[in-house]
């Protein structure tokens, strides 16, 4: 039996996309006979002083074996977990440390002009290209990802998708009518871009928005302060039974997230056969979405996506339904025996 | 013989240890061979030129083994920098060399190499901390807390403490590498030494006073408002009581508005800067010397040597090497914090009224310096020693490289952030194998 250790950076008490998707890789890597451990390291990333070193404890951890018994291959995921030592590392690249990269400079990033938050920028770079380079292969979880790694470090990774974790599940009951959108409610998901558009919407779409998060109470004072309680609903947490519910009744998805590094909600709403409403910065989503086909494109202001969300309230079903079709079809190749194969190449 | 290159600020120079280092010098075996580099030789007093070889810093790259006097003040910074320059021997007068750091790096507008200093020594609290020193928001006390003493450890072959208290940090910090603790010499210059009633009567002191004398700059750290307190206590009880501070003043200290706030100002006698020869009648004319001090920065007192040395008792600090160096009952301790006060009135009042304990201290004190603190004896021991280092040069120069790293950019950056966590286990010599680890993380790509 071949072993398999996965490496994953945790911030303590939190678990989010990245550990459901590494908890299912395991799952479905010992579903396929392979001895799977996973390897967490704790991670925090603020001050920006402490990112380096923090990151340095995987480079010092030997994971070449166990017991005595070889590891025959290390999957790496996020940042730093990548800088772990093995002879035969796979990455399967969920992010980097965006505020590094792509975040750079914006109001999501901590990091200053000051000389130390620039060493610290530059080892990050620097880091991140040397110990991406020593892996046998680099995957990613989308081309955007991929486009980063390429833009940034200047190589080269494949974009592998990982399947949504209700996989043979999701349905389509009908077209609704509301819009949904099911995640963390954090910042860079830009919940308050779609409140501020159901303000200005004309068609009488309604906004359900599923799912916990820092900002829950700033959009709740959001939705008060535009007068829109009407139209928009925080639901919070759903099971996985309400959440397939919801996708197979809603009318549409809606996502807007800034520059997503893959984005679930897409992959979900179109294997529900709905079509997906998002933004042109939106990253991950737009490798599903095109503009017409399987969903709607707006530019990322109130104003367009509210004009966007009213073209779409007017289509009929019959538009809608082929939207999903469309859509369907685009994701329905997202398999985990797909993901195991691509990712245990080297083993073969 | 190997040749000597002893670094140090000399005399006229207001750094204290440039006195300790002339007297040092003279006091070394004659087979020494023993430059003194100082920074202009010109400005040295002639005197002390006429009877020691004085060079200036390139003068003595040739020398066989560097040995640099470390204080915390600026006279010291270009010890210090040729220190971090060239692996020697240090001479750790204080502990902390946080005031030095700070003159070369904030004073000289470079905040960022102060706040990295403070990271690479104490991590993320060592930056948090540093914001606040480098605004002039720490006070004395974290400078004394947060010492920055460990490039030069490092960076050095082998460690010469004044005091146990530093030597103890030293083992610590550097396991393997070779420390001696050198006690502070006693000098007495003043020979013969005058009795109490002839030395007040040179000084113009009173005769039938009982004097407690502060000898040295008066600085906040002496802690004479605690003196003054303690003075207006126990006046009502021993009206001759007069406190003397032999010695200047820092103008920052606003001594005569303290003591005239306590109704004592009468009762203090501020001398101003003296001659060696008049300091050591003051000491010579006290009852009981006071040489409390704190924070301390792990420094020890040549003032309370020489007073120790006439045989006067003292009263020094617990906790700081003045109480940790002396075996128990030649000095008394006072604990600093909300009990100093009533210790102090209470020690000085026991002494005040016992003059048979006094001087029975004041002879086990003389005894035992004379013993103990002997310059010729330490001289001696101090060259062997440098000898001993001067032979084991070249491993001793290895297990520095190892410590320190020595990497410069990006690599550098990286082994200290991961260095710094076993220096924070008190494993600053762990051999962690970085080079081969963190090398092609930091090597540039294309």
């Amino acid at each position: 039996m071949r072993s398999v250790l996965l490496c994953a950076a945790q911030a303590p008490f939190i678990t989010g996309g990245a550990e459901i998707l590494v908890s299912e890789l395991r799952g479905n890597l010992e579903r396929r006979g392979f001895r799977v451990d996973v390897a967490a390291v704790p991670f925090k990333w603020y001050p920006v002083s402490e990112i380096a070193r923090q990151a340095l404890a995987w480079r010092l951890l030997d994971v070449t074996e166990s017991n005595g018994q070889p590891v025959d291959l290390v999957i790496p995921t996020k940042f730093p977990s990548y800088l772990v030592r093995h002879p035969r590392k796979v990455a399967w690249l969920f992010h980097q440390h965006r505020e590094a990269y792509d975040l750079y400079g914006t109001e999501y990033c901590s990091f200053t002009d000051s000389p130390q938050d620039q060493q610290v920028l530059q080892a990050i770079h620097s880091m991140d290209t040397a110990a991406l380079s020593e892996c046998r292969s680099i995957y990613t979880i989308s081309r955007n990802v991929a486009a980063r790694l390429s833009r940034y470090n200047g190589l080269s990774g494949t974009s592998l998708y990982p399947p949504p974790h209700h996989l043979g599940r999701y349905r389509c009951d009908e077209y609704g009518d509301f819009l949904f959108y099911a995640g963390r409610l954090d910042r860079l998901k830009r919940l308050d871009l779609a409140i501020d558009a159901m303000r200005r919407v004309s068609s009488g779409a309604r906004l359900k928005i599923a799912g916990t998060g820092p900002l829950e109470g700033e959009l709740r004072k959001q939705i008060e302060g535009l007068g829109v309680s009407d139209r928009v609903e925080l639901v919070g947490f759903v099971s996985a039974d309400e959440l397939l519910d919801l996708y197979a009744r809603c009318r549409a998805a809606l996502y807007v997230p800034l520059n997503e590094d893959y984005g679930y909600v897409t992959v979900e709403a179109l294997l529900s056969r709905k079509p997906v409403i998002t933004t042109t910065d939106a990253g991950g989503p737009l490798e599903f979405v095109s503009e017409g086909e399987t969903g709607m494109v707006a530019l990322p202001t109130p104003e367009s996506l509210a004009a966007v969300i009213d073209a779409l309230w007017q289509l009929p079903e019959a538009r809608l339904s082929a939207m999903g079709a469309a859509g369907h079809q685009r994701v329905k190749s997202i398999t985990w025996d797909h993901v195991i194969d691509v990712l245990t190449e080297s083993l073969a | 013989m190997t040749t000597l290159a002893c670094w140090s600020p000399l005399p006229p120079s207001s750094s204290g240890i440039a006195d300790y280092v002339a007297e040092q010098l003279l006091a070394l075996p004659a087979e020494a061979d023993v430059v003194a580099v100082v920074e202009d030789p010109a400005a040295v007093e002639p005197a002390l030129r006429a009877r020691l070889r004085v060079v200036d810093p390139p003068a003595a790259a040739a020398a066989g083994l560097h040995v640099y006097h470390l204080g915390n003040s600026p006279p010291h910074a270009y010890v210090y920098r040729a220190a971090l320059a060239r692996p020697g021997v240090a001479v750790l007068h204080e502990w902390s060399l946080h005031h030095l750091v700070l003159h070369e790096t904030v004073e000289r507008g470079d905040v960022w190499g102060y706040l990295r200093e403070m990271r690479r020594a104490y991590g993320e609290e060592g930056s948090f901390v540093g914001r606040q020193v480098a605004r002039a928001l720490g006070g004395d006390l974290l400078p004394a807390l947060y010492p920055l003493c460990d490039r030069v450890l490092e960076g050095s072959l082998a460690l010469v403490g004044l005091t146990d208290f530093v030597c103890r940090r030293a083992r610590a910090r550097l396991p393997g590498r070779p420390v001696l603790h050198l006690p502070h010499h006693l000098s007495l210059p003043l020979q013969p030494l005058p009795e109490r009633a002839a030395a007040r009567a040179a000084l113009g002191l009173p005769a039938d006073a009982l004097l407690v004398t502060a000898p040295g700059l008066a600085t906040a750290a002496k802690r004479l408002d605690a003196a003054l307190r303690a003075l207006a206590r126990l006046a009502p009880v021993h009206p001759a009581l007069r406190l003397v501070v032999a010695g200047g003043v820092d103008p920052a200290l606003p001594l005569q508005e303290w003591a005239r706030a306590r109704g004592v100002l009468e009762r203090v006698i501020v001398t101003g800067r003296l001659s060696l020869d008049d300091f050591i009648r003051h000491l010579c004319a006290a009852d009981v010397v006071l040489s409390l001090r704190f924070p301390s920065h792990g420094e020890i007192s040549g003032a309370l040597v020489r007073a120790l040395g006439v045989g006067r008792p003292a009263l020094v600090t617990a906790g700081t090497p003045a109480g940790e160096e002396f075996p128990e009952g030649l000095v008394a301790a006072v604990a600093p914090g909300p009990a100093e006060d009533d210790e102090l009135v209470a020690l000085l009042d026991h002494l005040l009224a016992r003059p048979a304990l006094r001087a029975r201290m004041g002879a086990l004190a003389a005894a035992h310096v004379a013993r103990e603190h002997d310059p010729v004896r330490l001289g001696r021991r101090l060259l062997e020693f440098l000898e001993d280092v001067a032979g084991r040069q070249e491993a001793l120069r290895a297990q520095v490289e190892e410590t320190r790293g020595g990497e410069e950019g990006l690599l550098g950056f990286l082994g200290e952030e991961v260095r710094w966590a076993a220096r924070d286990l008190g494993l600053p010599g762990l051999d962690l194998g970085l080079r081969p680890l963190l090398a092609p993380l930091a090597e540039p790509r294309s």
